[in-house]
Formats: C-alpha cells, sequence, structure tokens
C-alpha cells in the first residue's frame, strides 16, 4: 500500500474524461431507439450483471472444492469399500466414471461438461447421474421453503403493523409488546430445538405426521398434513428476524417527513397505511427478500433432516457423509444460484417500483429562439 | 423554529420516553430490570464458561460412565441438613430396583425405602478417561472432585440420566466444554480475518491516486466476500466440511471444526472492515500519519485496528452463538466431532433418538441450556450495538 499523497495530480491515464472509441460507442448507443426508459435498461443491465458474476463465483468456488477435495485423503470410492456388497470390478468402474485417478482440475472439467448437458455430474452414492436425483428433490425443497417464506412474509406483515398502530392506538401497545417478545424468545431458540420438540410433541400426540414427504404420487394439496409440522418450524425460524427488521423500518418511516406530509393532507387510516407507509419501508423490505430466501435454503437442512423431508438439505448430508463430492458440487452451485438471483430479482424489482431510486429528470435545454421569444410576466405587467 | 424539524424521529422518541403514560409494567424500576437483564446474562455466560473449564471438577461422574442399573432416572432429590457439627447436602438416591419395578414392590417393606446419606466433599477421584492422552478440551478429569456420591448409596445425578445410565449434568458440562469454546475460537477466528482482510482493502480500495496493486487484492478480497455471502450459510459450511475426511480424529476435529466454522463466517466482518477502512483512509488523523511518515504496517496495526474495535466486538457477540449453534448442528448431523467426544450436538441427537422425551422432561436440559446461551449472547450484543450502557431505555 504505497499510496501517492492526495495533492498529488492523477496521471494523465487515469483522466475521467472517456476514451474517443468509449465516447463513439457511448454515441452509438444513445442513437439506437429503444422501448425502455434509460434508468430501467440501466438496472436491467445491473440485473444480469450481478447474476453472471455471482455464477462466474460460483464457478470459482466449486474449483476450489475439487481441488481441496484432492489434497484432503479419502474419497467417495473409499466409502464405497466399507459397503461389503460392493463388488471391487464395481467400486472400480465408479472410480474411472468419478475420474479419480485424474487430477483435480481434468475432474473439474468433466464436471463442468456435465452440468452444463444438464446432468450435473456423477454422483457415486446413488450410482446415476446426480441431474434428475437433485431436479426431483429441489421441487419438494422449494415448496417447502417457497410455503414458509410466503407464510412468514405474511406474518411478519401483519404482527409488525402493530406497531405504527400501537403509536395512534394506545390499546394495541400491549399487543406490540407481546409479539416483540415473543419474537425475541423465538429468535434465541434454534430450529433444531423448535423442530425436535414439535416432532416429539406431533408424535405423543400422533395428531401429524412427523417423517417423509407423503406418497409422491399425490398433489401437494393432498398430503398438505405432511407440510405442516416442517413449515411451521421453518416460519417458526424465519419470523422473528422479519419482524424486528420490519417493525422498526415501520416505526422510522412513520416518523419520516413524507408521513407527516400525507398526514397534512388529511389522510389517515388504511390509505395512509397502504398507500404511503408501506411503500417508505422498500428500502428494507425488499434487500430482506433476497437475503430471507439465503437463510431459508440454510434453515431447510435442519428442518429436512429432523423431519426426514427428501430435499435438497438431506440429499446434502447424504452426500457429505458419503462424500458425493460431484453432488456436493451441484448442490453449492444450485442454492448459491438460487440466492443470486434471488438478490438480483429483489433488487431490479427495488429498483423498478421505488421512484426514489430513479434519477431525476433534467429539464430539455431550451433552444436559443424560444428563449427569445419569452416574455417575462412582470413585463407584461407593466 | 420549523415544526417538521421539532417532529423529527429522534426528537419525537426522545419526548415520548419523558411521557408518564408510555407503558412500562415496571415503572421506575424499568431501568433496573433492564440493566438486571445484561447483569443476568454476563453472569450466566460467566458462570457457563467457568464451569465448562472446570467440567472435571464440578461433574459428579464421568461422561462416559454407564449406571446401567439406573438408565433414565429422573434427578436425585436432595436437601440441606444443619447439624451441631456444620452442614451438609444429603441425597435420596434412588434404589435400582426401586426404578425396575417400583409398582411390584410390597408396601410393607421398609428396609427398600431410599435413604438419605450425606454427599462428599472433594474426594479424589478414579482417574476415567474417554481418551488415552488427548488435548485440554478432551481432557477428562482432575484428581478431585467438588461434590461426590458415597461409595455405598447410588449415582448422583443432578439433572437425572439417559436412557443408557450416564449422568446428564457431566455430559453437560463437557459438552460445554466442546460447544462454548469451539464457538468461542471460530468467533475469534473469523472475526481476526475479516478485520485483517476488510482493512487491507478497504485501506487500498481504487481511488483516483490508489495502486494498481492495492486495488486488484480489493477487488480479489470483495468477490471473495461476495461469494461467501452468496452461497447458503449452512450449505458452505457442509461443503468445507465435505472435503475433510469423514472420521477426523479425535484430537483434531476440535481444530478441524473451528477452523472450517472459522473460514465459513467471516465474510460479514470483512465487510464491516472494508466500509470502515474506506472511511477511515480519507480521514484527517490517518492522513496525517501517512505525511509523517508511519509505515503500513504500524498504520495499520495502531491506527486502522483499534477503531474498529467496537464493530469487532459486536460482530464477535453476534458470530458467537452462531459459530455455537453451527457446531452443534454439525455435531447432530454427525460431521463433527466423532461420537466418543461428548458435545451438545450429540446430547440433542440423542433427545431427537429417544422414543418419548417428552415424558422424561429432564432430558431436555441441554435444549434449555443452548436457548439460555444464546439468549445471553444476544442480549450482550443488543446492549453493544445499542452503545449505550444497558439499561438506558431503548429508543
Amino acid at each position: 500500500m504505497t499510496l501517492p499523497h492526495p495533492t498529488t495530480p492523477p496521471p494523465e491515464s487515469r483522466s475521467p474524461s472517456p476514451r474517443p472509441k468509449d465516447r463513439r460507442r457511448s454515441q452509438q448507443r444513445s442513437q439506437r431507439k429503444s422501448y425502455l426508459a434509460p434508468w430501467l435498461q440501466a438496472s436491467l443491465a445491473r440485473c444480469a450483471g450481478r447474476i453472471g458474476i455471482g455464477s462466474l463465483l460460483l464457478l470459482l468456488l466449486a474449483a476450489a472444492l475439487f481441488v481441496i477435495a484432492d489434497h484432503s485423503p479419502g474419497d467417495a470410492a473409499m466409502i464405497l469399500q466399507m459397503d461389503p456388497a460392493q463388488s471391487p470390478a464395481a467400486i472400480e468402474a465408479q472410480a474411472r466414471r468419478l475420474g479419480l485417478e485424474d487430477g483435480p482440475m481434468t475432474r473439474y472439467r468433466d464436471w463442468l461438461f456435465s452440468v452444463a448437458k444438464g446432468d450435473g455430474g456423477w454422483s457415486a452414492l446413488y450410482g446415476r447421474p446426480a441431474g434428475p436425483l437433485i431436479w426431483h428433490r429441489a421441487e419438494n425443497t422449494l415448496v417447502l421453503a417457497g410455503l414458509s417464506l410466503f407464510g412468514a412474509w405474511c406474518l411478519a406483515f401483519l404482527s409488525a403493523s402493530a406497531a405504527p398502530l400501537a403509536r395512534r392506538r394506545p390499546e394495541f401497545r400491549i399487543l406490540d409488546r407481546l409479539l416483540t417478545l415473543a419474537s425475541a424468545l423465538l429468535l434465541s431458540t434454534p430450529s433444531l430445538i423448535l423442530g425436535m420438540v414439535l416432532a416429539a410433541w406431533a408424535l405423543q400426540g400422533g395428531s401429524w405426521p412427523v417423517g417423509g414427504s407423503g406418497d409422491p404420487e399425490l398433489s401437494w394439496a393432498a398430503r398438505w398434513p405432511h407440510l405442516f409440522l416442517p413449515s411451521l418450524t421453518l416460519v417458526a425460524a424465519t419470523w422473528p428476524w422479519l419482524h424486528e427488521h420490519l417493525r422498526n423500518a415501520l416505526i422510522q418511516a412513520q416518523g419520516s417527513l413524507q408521513l407527516l406530509a400525507a398526514r397534512g393532507r388529511g389522510l389517515s387510516g388504511l390509505r395512509l397505511f397502504a398507500r404511503h407507509l408501506l411503500p417508505a419501508t422498500a428500502a428494507t423490505v425488499f434487500p430482506l427478500l433476497g437475503w430471507s430466501a439465503g437463510g431459508l435454503l440454510s434453515g431447510t437442512v435442519v428442518v429436512e433432516t429432523l423431519f426426514s423431508w427428501p430435499g435438497l438439505g438431506t440429499l446434502l448430508v447424504d452426500a457429505t457423509l458419503g462424500r458425493d463430492l460431484h453432488v456436493i458440487a451441484s448442490l453449492t452451485l444450485l442454492s448459491g444460484g438460487l440466492v443470486v438471483v434471488a438478490n438480483a430479482v429483489a433488487n431490479l424489482a427495488h429498483e423498478i417500483l421505488d421512484p426514489r431510486l430513479r434519477p431525476v429528470p433534467t429539464r430539455e435545454p431550451v433552444p436559443a429562439q424560444e428563449q427569445s421569444r419569452h416574455i417575462p410576466a412582470r413585463e407584461i405587467a407593466g | 423554529m420549523n415544526p417538521a424539524s421539532a417532529r423529527s424521529p429522534q426528537k419525537a422518541s426522545s419526548g415520548r420516553s419523558r411521557r408518564p403514560t408510555r407503558f412500562s409494567p415496571l415503572g421506575r424500576w424499568r431501568r433496573l430490570w433492564a440493566r438486571g437483564g445484561l447483569i443476568g446474562a454476563v453472569t450466566l455466560l460467566i458462570s457457563a464458561h467457568a464451569g465448562a473449564l472446570a467440567a472435571g471438577f464440578l461433574a459428579p461422574n464421568s461422561p462416559q460412565q454407564q449406571f446401567r442399573d439406573y438408565p433414565l432416572a429422573s434427578p436425585t432429590p436432595w436437601y440441606l441438613e444443619f447439624s451441631d457439627s456444620g452442614w451438609g447436602i444429603q441425597i435420596v438416591s434412588p434404589l435400582a430396583e426401586d426404578l425396575a419395578d417400583s409398582s411390584l414392590r410390597s408396601p410393607g417393606s421398609e428396609s427398600m425405602l431410599p435413604e438419605a446419606t450425606p454427599l462428599l466433599w472433594l474426594e479424589p477421584a478414579p482417574p476415567a478417561g474417554f481418551l488415552p492422552g488427548g488435548t485440554f478440551f478432551l481432557h477428562p478429569g482432575t484428581p478431585i472432585r467438588l461434590l461426590s456420591a458415597p461409595p455405598g448409596s447410588g449415582p448422583l445425578f443432578w439433572l437425572g440420566s439417559d436412557a443408557l445410565g450416564r449422568d446428564l449434568f457431566s455430559r453437560l458440562l463437557f459438552g460445554a466444554r466442546i460447544s462454548l469454546f469451539s464457538g468461542l475460537l471460530a468467533a475469534s477466528l473469523a472475526v481476526s480475518i475479516g478485520c485483517l482482510l476488510g482493512l487491507i482493502a478497504g485501506l487500498g480500495s481504487p481511488t483516483p491516486y490508489g495502486s494498481r496493486k492495492a486495488q486488484w487484492l480489493d477487488r480479489c478480497v470483495q468477490a471473495t466476500i461476495d461469494l461467501t455471502l452468496t452461497v447458503p450459510w449452512l450449505f458452505l459450511l457442509l461443503a468445507l466440511r465435505a472435503t475433510l475426511p469423514l472420521d477426523l480424529p479425535a484430537e483434531h476435529a476440535f481444530f478441524y471444526l473451528v477452523l472450517v466454522l472459522g473460514l465459513a463466517s467471516w465474510a460479514p466482518m470483512a465487510l464491516i472492515a472494508r466500509a470502515q477502512g474506506r472511511e477511515l483512509r480519507a480521514s484527517l488523523h490517518f492522513e496525517a500519519a501517512r505525511g509523517l511518515g508511519v509505515s503500513p504496517f504500524r498504520r495499520l496495526a495502531f491506527h486502522a485496528l483499534p477503531a474498529l474495535l467496537p464493530a469487532a466486538l459486536t460482530q464477535l457477540t453476534v458470530l458467537i452463538p452462531r459459530c455455537i449453534l453451527a457446531e452443534v448442528v454439525l455435531s447432530f448431523l454427525g460431521l463433527g466431532m466423532p461420537e466418543v467426544v461428548p458435545s451438545w450436538g450429540h446430547l440433542l441427537a440423542e433427545i431427537h433418538g429417544a422414543s418419548d422425551p417428552l415424558s422424561h422432561p429432564w432430558l431436555l436440559a441441554p435444549c434449555f441450556a443452548l436457548c439460555l446461551l444464546i439468549l445471553s449472547y444476544h442480549r450482550l450484543a443488543d446492549s453493544i450495538r445499542s452503545g449505550a450502557p444497558a439499561g438506558n431505555p431503548l429508543p
């Protein structure tokens, strides 16, 4: 870090004016006709850039996994050797499929090609391509996580709106206090313990199914009791976090000048809440949407293991126990990709829906002749 | 002056706190209550860590010793007895036959009734180990124990026993040694990695005058931070764990775990440190130090790091419960410490595997311990984050 003193003039090469080539390109771009507003184009480009850079980084992480795994003792073939039912020939065939004789970079390249084809590598544990395995499990996880995410957000919106309500009506104050206390208590109860106690309670009562996702032939609506306990645990793990953030955002928005102005114009009640207070919390809500998707995916690992839900989390734990590197790398790619897309889309939605983020429209410069024709009001009056 | 500024959020909240109609069940004692919460949390944390360190001295039994005659025994009843010679703790130890078939016992047989026996203080402990050799974290005991049951009576279970007849209290204490300290060490590792990388990146982040080399370092660090924040945390942890061998030797497992946990959770701290570094680089005192010719290392160590201390402390208290929980989850899944070493994750896995834990409520003691611990850490983090001495009414 040998930084030159700031008073020294910047070198010529890094002057802020664009190079002639760049200038030409930007002129071409502005001449092209487009139906989208420039700010919308910019945010779409930013969204695409985020997804692109995110997926590149994830591929780098996968490469790092291959290299580290190559340096640590033990591999999938060693795990298979512990199984007496496997013949040496079968194990050797598996090892050849995984390319265990080659270097880590060759294996990584093969895995990449396989991912591009949609196979997602070869699972040594299950003895078949990892892709169909993962897609089948991903549906289960997405149903569970999506339902819990929806439930937690609805609940958080309802519970957090008790705070602005309590400010106007004292009788809601005790409700707000109780909800905040409940969220603080739930925040320090790990989903592991909550799920365990719920499972034990359900086993004792025998009222709810505790394991598995039911008969896969049936529709999700027919086997909703299987969804109940896992999604309840996930909602209880996500809600307090959302509640705290939303509550703080609502309280802050309530003290803002724009709400004061709206109230000054005589607005109140539901219209003030839905059209003025809720949109003012956009800066909290949209980033939180992306982050809650990531947090929920983390949470599914524990909950799926507790309720033996056949999803990505149980697959990941099994793959880790069996050192099934291709499945682990594909799962990391998929889960990271989901979070990258969720974050990028949440950002895009924020930029589209929040007019405060758009650039201030600059007035077109008035042509010279028009300027001269303009007569000031003072002269007319005089 | 301006009516709008008089209604700004800070003013409004401070005005509200003086209003007498504010909901407060404790009235003027509210401040003391809030401070009491922090004092309670800190006391609990200190005693938990001290108890974990002194587990060999405090635990009445070895964590691996199986009292086969006492499966699922409820906590041993005890009472204090005062006599002329002093005072002592008496326990009413359950008889083994008593547990086996209490319904079949004939009502007339007085001799079967358990008798109260006094506990012994500071008795020498039998050398019982679950691992030969081992480091401090695995070392099973001390030459003496604080309290132990006399040889003739039954075993002493402060918190009951599990399905194999092992003392739950001893297992909880020894498990705390693994779980609490792996969380503490992993969080310290994560915070130090995050501080160093984030500061170096932030101080070298691109400016019109910055050097190219520092910019590249900044970009690399930023990409790594993005990557670590992108993948869901538990997925990253499991992927990192998957690159290690499955059966870690017990002596090394602890340090491998700390390493994996630390490597998975340094990103938020680095993000904060980077932002602070950028701010710091523009500050006057840092500029003055550079102008006076202070070396880059000295600037980093004596000018930048102390400025980062409050943020680092907050991040540490936030990260420790997360790391403890992550260790518990890993051990629960069978990917953490080996089975011979009691960790809280193994205790939770045993509860999950038990047939009916709710009818033996003492089995849930590790759950309560974990929740209380995390609650205390959250309370500590809250009061550090709000920056105020605890007891200040929160806005």
